[in-house]
């Protein structure tokens, strides 16, 4: 999926010059598949599952308080139901098969004040500690 | 150092009380913890030191729980051989395996094969006991080399002349199944083997078991009046309530031989045994549920969890949060840690406000009968679980929330049946 996903993400402005980006990020004692944090502080949360749409769209959930957007990256195409329960909570779909397309977006949203400084703060201490 | 003194049975009783004085709380030491140890002293009542970990890091620990023992509050300790480490096959033995089977003189405990009660002639177990006990009755002195590093990060000052040994010693033991068991033979010669050294510190008896009922018919051949008792992976969560009462069942009846019992591990359904018979327990700071004598591939700090005090388990930062939003009720906690604000703490403010919640649990679960235990289980448990619903939890986390309480039924069964 990365393979596919991450050029997607540079073609697509998504990923710029500033952004940084790490791949299984420590957070709140799990790990987020995929964090872009860009150079004006915005965090984008991406969690990666071939399958288990319902597991996607929980941690997508939980990535959408600390989070500016969220997205789940599904290996196929999510039903009618789980789409419109992403929907309803902000969290992006884009699939991953052979192409990548983007089913829909995850609207910007003021995450919760702490968590977004704390995650920001997560991705910057893991980038330099990697340097 | 400060000398145990000789002690006759009666007065054996009354020394050991930090132990077996209900209801004891003690912490099982992890390397990582030494920042929550220090901090929350006072808010627990001792420390369970794994064997490994004194034998492996002789200097680290050794010099902090030392530097502890010699403060104001020196909270006693015990160190639990984990002798059941050499009853398995260790094909990647780790550090801390090699070092502990080196302190007790016997190397060659560390095997890649499946060890037979016949690899412990009574030859073998009589050194490793009486290497045990020398461990632990020199602890004091062996290990103050780093006494002054450690010294200085407490509040108080602290000097070598004031440091304890261990509380009591814990023989070696390993898990057993029945009387039948030839473990057994082997774990009561153990116990025989330390006791004979002649220390002047108390050494306690460890009886380990893989399932509740089996813990009753090893406690009724022994006549000891203190005993440490381990029911390897007792899933507190997950047992049926038939086998937790069998645990009850086990402590009741030897609290009617005048036989005291404390937990060498145990989450929060033991705090509830000890109107039947449980003294104490000690937990791990962040683990609380289980932890069974299988040795795990992997170690290192727990997972950094929320201790979720309406449902007395661990849960997940995220869902902790989840719930929050929606309803603060749903986590609230007046811990000095939570101040009962939102449930996304630092590391070692989870593992604080753990240890926390859980002294308080004993403060106010633990004198209670299992008829009243019971009764005020399920009407908490409905008071959360229509909490929850009127959260109105989106769909994606409404399968991980109702898993957060679901255990709570079958310990309110368990009591009831041990009331019955």
């Amino acid at each position: 999926m990365l393979a596919d996903l991450l050029p997607w993400l540079v073609r697509t402005g998504r990923i710029r010059s500033q952004t940084e980006v790490v791949l299984e990020l420590p957070w709140l004692g799990r790990r987020i598949d995929l964090v872009l944090s860009s150079g004006s502080g915005d965090v984008t949360a991406l969690e990666l599952k071939l399958s288990s749409t319902g597991r996607a769209l929980e941690q997508a959930l939980y990535n959408r308080h600390a989070a500016t957007r969220s997205f789940v990256v599904l290996g196929s195409d999510p039903t009618r139901a789980n789409l419109e329960v992403a929907e309803a909570l902000g969290i992006g779909v884009i699939v991953v098969n052979g192409i990548v397309r983007l089913v829909r977006s995850s609207p910007p949203r003021p995450a919760d004040a702490e968590l977004a400084a704390r995650i920001r703060r997560a991705v910057r201490d893991y980038v330099e500690t990697r340097v | 150092m400060q000398n145990w003194p000789r002690v006759s049975g009666v007065q054996f009783a009354t020394m050991l009380r930090p132990v077996f004085d209900p209801i004891s709380h003690y912490l099982a030491y992890g390397a990582t913890d030494q920042k929550t140890v220090r901090e929350l002293a006072g808010s627990y009542d001792g420390l369970l030191v794994p064997g490994t970990v004194a034998a492996f890091q002789r200097e680290g620990t050794g010099g902090f729980i030392l530097t502890l023992s010699a403060t104001e509050a020196a909270p006693p300790y015990v160190i639990d051989p984990r002798f059941p480490l050499f009853q398995q096959p260790l094909e990647e033995p780790k550090k801390s395996h090699e070092a502990l089977a080196a302190l007790l003189g016997a190397p060659e405990l560390v095997r890649s094969r499946n060890p037979r009660p016949e690899d412990f002639d009574i030859e073998m177990l009589s050194k490793v006991a009486r290497r045990w006990v020398a461990f632990n009755s020199g602890y004091g002195t062996q290990q103050a080399d780093k006494f002054d590093k450690y010294a200085k990060r407490l509040d108080e000052e602290v000097v070598p002349s004031d440091v304890r040994g261990p509380e009591a010693i814990l023989a070696p033991y390993f898990v057993c199944s029945s009387t039948t068991d030839p473990w057994w033979q082997r774990s009561k010669e153990l116990f025989e083997a330390a006791r004979a050294c002649g220390t002047n510190i108390p050494v306690l008896r460890v009886v380990a078991c893989p399932v509740p009922d089996q813990l009753g018919e090893l406690l009724m051949a022994i006549r000891d009046d203190r005993v440490v008792v381990w029911i390897s992976g007792l899933r507190e969560l997950d047992l049926p309530p038939e086998e937790l009462a069998e645990y009850g069942l086990a402590l009741r009846a030897a609290r009617a031989r005048d036989q005291r019992c404390f937990a060498l591990y145990g989450g929060f359904f033991s705090v509830l045994l000890a109107s039947s018979g449980l003294d104490g327990a000690a937990h791990g700071i962040g683990y609380g549920e289980h932890r069974t004598w299988r040795e795990l591939p992997r170690s290192g700090p727990p997972p950094a969890r929320f201790y979720l005090p309406r449902v007395h388990r661990y849960v997940g930062q995220d869902l902790a949060y989840q719930l929050w939003s929606r309803n603060p009720e749903l986590t609230f906690c007046g811990c000095a840690i939570c101040n009962g604000g939102p449930p996304v703490l630092k590391y070692h403010e989870l593992m604080k406000h753990s240890v926390l919640v859980r002294q308080r649990e004993i403060d106010e679960w633990g004198g209670l009968e299992p008829a009243a235990a019971a009764e005020r289980l399920r009407g908490e448990h409905a008071a959360f679980v229509e909490d929850l619903r009127a959260a109105r939890l989106p769909p994606p986390v409404r399968t991980a929330a109702s898993r957060t309480h679901s255990h709570i039924d079958g310990w309110a069964e368990a009591l009831e049946l041990l009331d019955a």
